[in-house]
């Protein structure tokens, strides 16, 4: 009998796991960050919530995002949604991925936003997530930081000018109006989180 | 195998990738935008992280999100032949 094997690939790899749902309480942190500090969710007192996005420096995914998430960054920041951004990526398991490399990425593309390592690879498993780049927008409500979107950017990694669905952006700008999102999850390709 | 480079990369990295690694099997550049879409028509489970694997015959259809060595893909193809 003949079976057939199509491979979906670019030059990488993978691991696979659950995590948060919509409306599930995301936890703290306490991560190194590219410049030297310790960074947490508890920190920012005046934010309405956050932008997580789990990226690193070496998929052209996440490489292809970089200018859009420093975007969001400036969009949202002032508005009380910063981008906290999070390399899942064991170092040992992948080279260009040291803190060491994404604080010269960080220099390089003038990120306006703590990039940082998931030391010990223990936060990614929590959220469950699954690639890079992919994005958690955490609302603060009393009870904590709720999950309230979690995907892709948008709808078109690859060309920025094809993009029609802002999905971060229309998020945030419903919960920012009191609203739900209206898309809470979508999926994109994106690289497997390198583990040994 | 389907590629899921960038378009833009065609000359500079995946023709030379299929070159050096001597890919013997069609490859096809897949360039629709709309992943939120069409990920989920491949497989439901799927969360869009690759290397990702379909391997199907007329009986049987699987799905792995995760990277295989050699022996283990080639293992597995084996245990869908009768």
């Amino acid at each position: 009998m003949k079976s057939i094997l199509i491979l979906f690939s670019s030059l990488l790899f993978l691991t696979h796991n659950h995590g948060y749902k919509i409306g599930d309480v995301a936890t703290d942190f306490s991560l190194p960050s590219v410049n030297a500090k310790m960074v947490s969710l508890a920190d920012y007192d005046q934010a309405k919530g956050f932008i997580i996005i789990f990226t690193c420096n070496t998929c052209p995914y996440s490489i292809a995002y970089e200018d859009r998430i420093n975007a969001l960054d400036a969009q949202y920041k002032p508005k009380g949604y910063p981008v906290i951004a999070i390399n899942p990526n064991d170092p040992a398991a992948k080279d260009g991925e040291h803190l060491t490399d994404m604080k010269q990425r960080a220099l390089k593309k003038g990120f306006t936003f703590p990039y940082l390592q998931d030391k010990g690879q223990h936060i990614y498993p929590k959220y469950g997530a699954t690639r890079t780049p992919q994005v958690f927008i955490l609302e603060k409500q009393e009870r904590g930081n709720v999950v309230q979107y979690i995907g892709a950017i948008d709808d078109s990694s690859r060309n920025p000018e094809k993009v029609s669905k802002r999905y971060v952006e229309e998020a945030v700008n419903a919960l920012l109006s009191g609203q739900k999102p209206k898309v809470n999850t979508t999926k994109a390709i994106g690289c497997s989180i390198k583990t040994l | 195998m389907v590629s899921l480079d960038f378009p833009k990369h065609k000359q500079s990295r995946l023709l030379p990738f299929i070159s050096k690694n001597k890919l013997q099997s069609k490859v096809v550049l897949l360039d629709d935008a709309d992943e939120n879409y069409w990920i989920n028509d491949i497989n439901a489970n799927w969360s869009g992280a690759i290397p990702a694997t379909l391997i199907y015959n007329s009986q049987k259809r699987d799905f792995y999100e995760r990277s295989f060595t050699k022996n283990e893909l080639l293992n597995l193809v084996e245990s869908f032949n009768p």
